[in-house]
């Protein structure tokens, strides 16, 4: 009976000590004492020092409708405004965002962050102590998008209230996706990031958002953001970039087309699956690569006056086809021009001739520009829609 | 004085081995350094060799039947001899528990608590596991029973939601390391974690049919080994050249997972099968441990000396590496051959000199 | 620290102790002393701030040495 009591009784001392362990006494984060970094900017001078904008969320000014325009930046507006901006400037990524507690009531908490936003001058000198962060820093997303800025600085960029989204870099993310979706630009994660940069030979890519103005309800002029380009990096740092035609054309040819449009002069398809395949071939020191693509469309749009016989099928799927090589052409002779493969085309190889990739991969650079390119696209029109008969005939 | 009363089936015995080789590598992915994204394939050859090992063993226990490598030992070799070499692989079952430990804190110090003192984290892990071993074996063996089902079903719900994620070309082109790197690799993988079944020396004995005991260990391995070998073609495939560089890859998989926005956040999981998981094979290194020590100095029983040798357990996990570079050189490098006279050495030896001795003497030859 | 480490192992000392003294179980009370001695001063050792050698380290080091790797 006294063994029992006493064992009784421990078990109920461990149970009031228990729960203050597993709450995690050392590690707790209360959600009142975090501030929420939904997007973070990186910009370098020329002096070298590192600027860091972080768009923090506000939790107590999302609502359902967009409060209003202007990003709460440090001027006098005291717009209410889902987000709040800061800025810290240092000689280094960390050295920037040790600063951040010397204005902030809170504690800065990555783990929402959607986007990594680095300006223009920042990555022509080069992003590498930000990926050794992101790899290294537990807290980062490999999720979490890559972008550039077309602009100058990110901080302009992470500012900018836009669209429908309360939350600017969830809504800016939101874009990139969409984009993405419909086959414009890519869209590029920190992981597909890294790996690209780990394959010594595959240029690493992110897309680009831009600022415009426009002219909205009573005249006022809004800023909003859209995504403009390609950047195409070798190493860490920003070399060219692509247009929207050669960044359909790019890809067109890394099999990341989901949806989207393809127009000709007289229509235009829409897309309902592609895909495509790198095939390398090795022919003594010529590297061939055939790009196959296997696209099926619908047709959405046609503005020739006539009815739709299925020549005039066959003649729409040809054009098609044209059109999608001459995107595809477009991205490799850029890609030549900047000498980045950006497509993969040396792991293409290196999957396929293990053997001969000792010799050709420190070789890449001199070897890629000269490599034949084949373009190879089969297009099928599946549905000509619901009329097949033309509303003013020519 | 029987110091171990209690018997485990032989089903029990192979969830035992599933958790204890599952252990620590549900976060530091076996045989993967030097081999790049063949790893999987390393850890397929290792897994053939921890087989080969276990047939050793098993066929020692065959031989002994009911009888613990400390007992067999000292028929083996006469009792100086025999408890000196009990000892030494004593020292491996405990050098080899803090090895789990030191790995223990260092991930969760880094992905889940960095603010909380590795004292505490290691201390309430080492008090369950210190309970678990005072109620004996068979304990062990229900509670296995419990946890190890829900993490396999962990480990195929964490491949299954990474389906769409895994892209195969990056696990091509096949067998493009030079085999002199695989090979050493493969051995990696075979002393950690495959080979390090050789605790269950202080296991099979207590097992209620050991006839069937050796098919029970190979059907464990077997089973643990292609989930191993899944998880671990599965981080290739899905994470890329990141997968080589990344301490933790089953974590970083874990986190790519995201399912309409709900299944998100899933890496807590793979950090719940550590807990579980590498509870179970401390347990099982501590009850070695423990009762390995009461049979070579003929203590009545081991319940005192454990919560001692837990504690040392922990001071030792705490100091005996000095930073977590050190910890994974270790793993990489030197662990793969300093295991090797305890994990082959000492039960191959053993066997030999005791087919040679024609022990035991009442079973007569037995093949 | 201390402090908390005495109170620690006195409550293992406490918990174990007068069991073993009443069964008479000589030789497994000199065997739990003895490991309890080692762990006291080797954890006042470490909160003190004395570094204890890492060992695996060491084992590591003797071992790509001999081997050349």
């Amino acid at each position: 009976m006294k063994r029992e009591k006493r064992i009784k009784i421990y078990v109920v001392i461990l149970l009031i000590i228990m729960p203050g362990f597993l709450s995690g006494c050392w590690d707790s984060h209360e959600l009142n004492k975090l501030s929420i970094v939904s997007g973070l900017g990186w910009d370098i001078d020329n002096t070298g020092k590192v600027t860091m904008t972080y768009q923090s969320i506000i939790p107590s000014e999302i609502k359902g409708s967009s409060g209003s325009n202007g990003g709460g930046e440090q001027k006098g507006g005291s717009q209410l405004s889902a987000i709040q901006l800061n800025q810290d400037t240092g000689s280094s990524p960390y050295d920037a965002l040790s600063r951040y507690t010397q204005h902030a009531s809170r504690i800065p908490y990555y783990e929402h962050t959607q986007i990594y936003l680095f300006g223009k001058e920042g990555v022509q000198r080069g992003i590498y102590p930000f990926l050794d962060t992101q790899a290294r820093n537990p807290v980062s997303r490999p999720k979490a998008l890559m972008v550039v800025s077309a602009e100058e600085k990110a901080s302009d960029i992470l500012g900018i209230q836009d669209g429908m989204e309360n939350i600017q870099a969830f809504g800016m993310a939101a874009e990139i996706k969409l984009s993405a979706t419909f086959s414009k630009y890519p869209e590029v994660t920190v992981l597909q990031f890294q790996n690209r940069l780990l394959s010594k030979t595959t240029a690493p890519i992110a897309p680009m958002v831009g600022i415009f103005e426009e002219t909205g309800p009573e005249g006022k002029k809004i800023r909003r953001t859209r995504v403009v380009g390609t950047a195409v990096f070798k190493g860490d740092r920003m070399i060219g970039q692509l247009n929207e035609r050669e960044s359909s054309g790019l890809l067109w040819a890394i099999n990341e087309i989901k949806i989207g449009f393809v127009m000709i002069p007289e229509a235009s398809m829409e897309i309902v699956s592609a895909k495509s395949k790198i095939v390398p071939e090795l022919q003594g020191d010529q590297v061939k690569i055939t790009i196959e693509i296997d696209e099926e469309s619908n047709l959405v749009e046609y503005r020739g006056h006539q009815d739709i016989t299925a020549d005039l099928v066959h003649e729409l799927e040809k054009g098609q086809a044209k059109e999608i090589e001459s995107q595809v052409r477009a991205a490799v002779e850029k890609s030549f021009a900047l000498d980045a493969d950006v497509f993969g085309f040396g792991e293409a190889v290196h999957r396929k001739y293990k053997k001969e990739w000792k010799d050709l991969k420190p070789r890449w650079d001199d070897i890629y520009s000269r490599i034949e390119v084949l373009v190879k696209v089969k297009t099928h029109l599946n549905e000509i829609g619901d009329v097949n008969k033309a509303l003013i005939k020519d | 004085m029987a110091l171990e009363k209690g018997r485990i089936s032989n089903f029990q015995l192979s969830v035992l081995i599933i958790g204890f080789v599952f252990g620590s590598s549900v976060i530091i992915s076996p045989g993967g350094k030097g081999a790049g994204h063949d790893a999987w394939i390393a850890c397929a050859i290792g897994l053939m060799e921890g087989l080969l090992i276990a047939w050793i063993f098993t066929a020692l226990t065959k031989q002994f039947k009911d009888k613990t490598i400390m007992e067999i030992n000292s028929l083996v070799y006469g009792k100086i001899l025999g408890k000196g070499i009990s000892l030494l692989f004593i020292w491996y079952l405990f050098h080899l528990s803090a090895l789990v430990l030191t790995n223990y804190t260092h991930f969760f110090k880094l992905q889940i608590y960095p603010a909380t003192p590795n004292t505490v984290t290691l201390l309430l892990l080492i008090l369950v596991c210190a309970s678990t071993v005072g109620r004996g074996i068979e304990v062990l063996a229900r509670l296995s029973i419990i946890l190890v089902p829900i993490i396999i079903l962990v480990v195929f719900s964490d491949t299954l939601l990474l389906i769409p994620h895994i892209d195969f070309n990056n696990l091509m082109p096949v067998l493009d390391v030079p085999s002199g790197k695989l090979l050493l690799a493969s051995h990696g993988a075979a002393s950690f974690p495959f080979a390090e079944t050789v605790a269950f020396l202080m296991v099979l004995a207590f097992v209620d049919k050991p006839e069937k005991a050796p098919s029970a260990v190979f059907g464990g391995l077997l089973i643990v080994g292609f989930m191993l070998i899944m998880a671990v073609a599965r981080n290739a495939a899905v994470l890329g050249p990141m997968a080589e560089i990344t301490i933790y890859p089953t974590y970083l998989a874990a986190q790519v997972i995201d399912i309409g926005d709900i299944l998100t956040r899933l890496q807590v999981l793979v950090a719940i099968s550590l807990i579980t998981m590498g509870f179970i094979k401390i347990t099982v290194l501590l009850y070695g441990t423990v009762l390995g020590l009461a049979q070579v100095f003929n203590l009545h029983s081991y319940r005192p000396i454990i919560l001692p040798v837990g504690i040392l357990m922990v001071i030792f996990a705490l100091t005996n590496v000095g930073n977590t570079q050190e910890m994974v050189d270790f793993a990489e490098q030197g662990y793969p051959f300093y295991a090797i006279p305890f994990q082959i050495g000492i039960p191959l030896i053993t066997l030999v000199v005791a087919k040679l001795r024609k022990l035991p003497q009442t079973g007569g030859d037995q093949v | 620290m201390i402090a908390l480490l005495l109170i620690g192992f006195g409550m293992v000392a406490l918990i174990q102790i007068p069991g073993l003294v009443r069964k008479q179980w000589w030789r497994e009370l000199s065997f739990f002393m003895v490991l309890w001695f080692m762990g006291l001063i080797l954890s006042v050792m470490v909160s003190i701030g004395i570094t204890l050698p890492p060992i695996s380290s060491i084992i590591n080091k003797s071992l790509t040495g001999i081997l050349g790797l």
